[in-house]
């Protein structure tokens, strides 16, 4: 009798504890191997799409904090600047460096995350408590600044809302000096672990090929060894008079494209952003802070497409304004919608653990791939 | 046992009159009782410890709201976790679900009878103690399994074949690295391969042989593989199978599972210091004797002179000890940090000297009149409690490593986990045996 196995159909999520939110995974596994893995989304679907069309402009804002809400200053940014370019409206010099201060000191608190889960689902638990610890410290920052610790809406159109209070650049840079060190500590604790690297190089490799044709962005591109960075290539802000390097991935480390070159794209990242935040705090001019716009902002009929770099990649805004105070559409572009649509094809063949690897590499984040 | 009862027909001459099955019944229940308790204890304990070394570990606190600094913490999660819902899912298969955490507390609870407190301190010192260790252990893969597949849960009938796989694989080089043990002691009973381990740390089985120094690695990696515990605790592997094999258990039954797995720390690493480590034996002093430094000790402490200068020595250390007892008491009622305590930043020397001094005095106290029973005294004590001392001190050492690595190391993954067994440890634990052959063939 010829020996078979069935297939078990297995259900990964919502509720697992690798999900990173309010994810679902349908898997077809024989025993330990995957032969197909569905992602099934829009368990956070909130419809932020059709709330802006029901909003004045200047009333969605708080909506973006929602829908990265590990990388709320970034998506704020990226909203700004669509309907700043769509309305002609001036951002004082004062406020583009602050600007992009606070979106740098996220992109490093979203990757402590990002890193941080990480170790954990590969089973380590205590880089995750480490890495919350240093980003309590700029959660301080950040409430300092605007009240908030999560859920920022701190960036306006024209500016910013609140001036750096007293003493914010020292504290940063005492911030930075602490934490330059620690990301040498993460590295020898957990980033050249033996084990960690067993289990990650080699895994899940995005060719470059397969990268470009499911429209990954971000640092999961990178990893793939593509130079693209929206901060170099099209600067918007200030990021243009900045000095900073984009973090490829390399094959130094492993297989370029595997879930250990994504992780070590965000280590990367974070170091550069730290030069950056250091070239904000020696630069940061004096001046006013916000430009003052209208109550009731008014946007010339048009169309508009605006991408920045948010941690998870590009983050692009789509406007369709019919004039008036609302937007007839917008249309958002996340980063973390891409990478779950190449979860499929990687997916197959991989082995539950590797699954999980492979998820917590491309760093997805639920409320943005549903909106 | 039977060391035992005769030993109680030697102190006692009533339970000589009650004959030997009686006694030895009474003593069996004790014996169980004691047990059952000291494992209750050990695993609550190492509930509580784990939760410090991951607090330690974590940069946070760990539990210090319950009792003193949070000691009684695994208490109250007993008491919290008897008193919750026990839900049996419908389609779980129940008399299977309901037993498969018993099983498995079972062969954690078996494998205590044979672990020394002392030279003469275990309950059935076995002739196959090894054997019957390595045995009790397997119980643990059919509780597992059971479980997995009584939940009706597809998570947690993966954990279950995880477990099975594993443990059945790294019970090889297991008792491999065990029979290294059992070659060089010439025996299986666990007493027996304590006693042979005597005269001092260059005699303790660890550094008998390269082979045996090897041995030890591979004993303690398999058994921590064995017992589940990170880097090998791909059954209940949080981040992919959700729970593993308890996803579907709640309240006690869960608590169960988890009794079992820290009692089965204090196992591991009770045999690998019965094997490796010397168990009960202490560094420079024969325990079996009192040796001439306690009979010296003895006879200069039964001299009058030296007594009473003692005793007013005593005296008034003891009042100033008494004193900052109470400035302890003081500081843990408020709940202060130990080590930052008043107490202890003014008084720690006062302290030591004076609870050193406070029960010299009173064991003097007790000296004159107990003077007649001065030998059986001593002898409890150096037969007893030193060994059960120092047998728990390197259990305990040991079993830090494993929380600290629990707290510190990724997970392996399931493909890796077995190729870490059989194409490294099993052929290691080969050749570990057959060398450890040649050396002994070499050298003796």
């Amino acid at each position: 009798m010829p020996i078979t196995t069935e297939t078990m159909v297995l259900n990964m999520g919502p509720h697992h504890p690798s999900t990173h939110g309010v994810l679902r995974f349908i898997l077809r596994t024989d025993g330990e191997v995957i032969h197909m893995c569905r992602p099934d989304i829009g368990y956070l679907h909130r419809g932020l799409e059709k709330i802006a069309e029901q909003l004045p402009y200047a009333q969605f804002m708080p909506y973006t904090d929602r829908l990265d809400y590990l990388a709320a200053m970034n998506c704020n940014l990226g909203y700004a600047i669509t309907v700043e370019q769509a309305a002609d409206i001036e951002v004082p010099p004062r406020a583009e460096y602050i600007r992009v201060l606070v979106a740098e000191l996220n992109r490093i608190i979203s990757h402590l995350i990002s890193v941080g889960t990480f170790a954990m689902d590969i089973g380590a638990v205590t880089p995750f408590t480490h890495t919350i610890r240093e980003r309590e410290r700029v959660n301080d920052l950040f409430e300092e600044l605007c009240g908030a610790r999560l859920t920022y809406n701190y960036i306006r159109f024209g500016g910013v809302v609140f001036d750096l209070p007293d003493g914010f650049l020292n504290r940063l840079s005492q911030f930075l000096d602490y934490f330059e060190p620690r990301l040498e500590q993460y590295n020898r604790f957990i980033s050249k672990n033996k084990i960690f690297k067993e289990r990650l190089v080699g895994v899940a490799v995005i060719s470059q090929q397969q990268a470009l044709d499911y429209a990954l962005v971000g640092p999961n591109l990178r990893a793939s060894g593509i130079d693209w960075d929206l901060r170099r290539d099209e600067p918007y802000s200030v990021y243009g008079d900045l000095e900073f390097d984009v973090s490829v991935g390399t094959s130094k480390f492993g297989v370029l494209g595997d879930c250990y070159t994504r992780y070590w794209v965000r280590i990367w990242e974070m170091e550069q952003s730290v030069r950056i935040l250091r070239q904000c705090i020696a630069k940061m001019p004096e001046g006013p802070y916000l430009n003052k716009t209208k109550r009731k902002l008014k946007v010339e009929p048009g169309e508009i497409y605006v991408r920045t770099e948010a941690p998870r990649g590009e983050l692009g805004f789509y406007l369709i304004s019919h004039g008036g105070i609302r937007p007839h559409r917008l249309r958002i572009r996340t980063g973390s919608f891409s990478a779950m649509s190449i979860v499929e094809e990687l997916g197959s063949g991989l082995m539950v653990a590797d699954l999980v690897a492979l998820i917590a590499s491309l760093d997805v984040v639920a409320p943005e791939v549903d909106r | 046992m039977e060391n035992l009862v005769n030993d109680l027909f030697g102190q006692f001459a009533f339970l000589q009159k009650l004959g030997y099955v009686p006694t030895a019944a009474i003593v069996m229940l004790a014996c169980g009782l004691v047990v059952l308790n000291f494992f209750g204890l050990m695993s609550g304990l190492f509930t509580f410890f784990e939760r410090k070394v991951a607090g330690w570990t974590n940069s946070r606190r760990g539990p210090n709201r319950v009792g003193p600094y949070g000691l009684v913490q695994f208490m109250a999660d007993g008491v919290k976790l008897i008193l919750k819902e026990d839900i049996i899912p419908a389609a779980a298969d129940r008399s299977i679900f309901k037993f498969a955490p018993y099983l498995l507390l079972l062969g954690t609870a078996l494998s205590f009878v044979v672990i020394p407190f002392g030279p003469k301190w275990i309950i059935g010192d076995l002739n196959v103690g090894v054997l019957y260790l390595l045995a009790t252990g397997s119980f643990t893969v059919v509780g597992l399994i059971m479980a997995g597949w009584a939940s009706s849960n597809k998570w947690a009938l993966l954990g279950g074949m995880r477990s099975a796989a594993q443990i059945v694989s790294y019970e090889i080089p297991n008792a491999l690295a065990i029979l290294v043990v059992v070659l060089t002691a010439g025996t299986m009973s666990m007493q027996g391969i304590i006693r042979a381990q005597a005269g001092g740390i260059d005699h303790w089985f660890l550094f008998n042989s390269p082979f045996s120094f090897l041995a030890f690695f591979i004993y303690f990696i398999s058994a921590i593989a064995e017992i589940n515990r990170v880097p090998f605790d791909i059954p209940e592997a949080e981040s992919e199978l959700v729970a593993g094999y308890n996803i579907e258990y709640s309240a006690m039954r869960f608590g169960v599972f988890f009794a079992a797995e820290f009692g089965n720390i204090y196992v591991i690493c009770a045999v690998a210091v019965t094997c490796f480590l010397g168990g009960w034996q202490v560094p420079l002093l024969d325990v079996g004797d009192l040796g001439p430094v306690g009979r010296g000790l003895g006879n200069f402490l039964g001299r009058g002179e030296v007594l009473i200068l003692m005793f007013v020595v005593a005296l008034g250390i003891g009042i100033l000890a008494w004193k900052a007892l109470r400035a302890f008491v003081w500081d843990v009622r408020r709940k202060r940090a130990f080590f930052g305590s008043r107490f202890v930043r003014f008084h720690s020397e006062l302290l030591v000297l004076g609870l050193l001094f406070t029960g010299g005095a009173l064991a003097l106290a007790l000296h004159l009149p107990l003077r007649a029973h001065l030998p059986t005294i001593y002898r409890l004590i150096f037969q007893y409690l030193v060994p059960f001392l120092v047998f728990f001190a390197k259990a305990m050492l040991l079993s830090f490593v494993v929380l600290w690595w629990r707290w510190t190391l990724p997970r392996l993954r399931v493909d890796q986990l077995m190729g870490v067994c059989w194409k490294y440890l099993i052929p290691i634990g080969f050749a570990c045996l057959v060398g450890q052959g040649f050396w002994m063939w070499l050298f003796s």
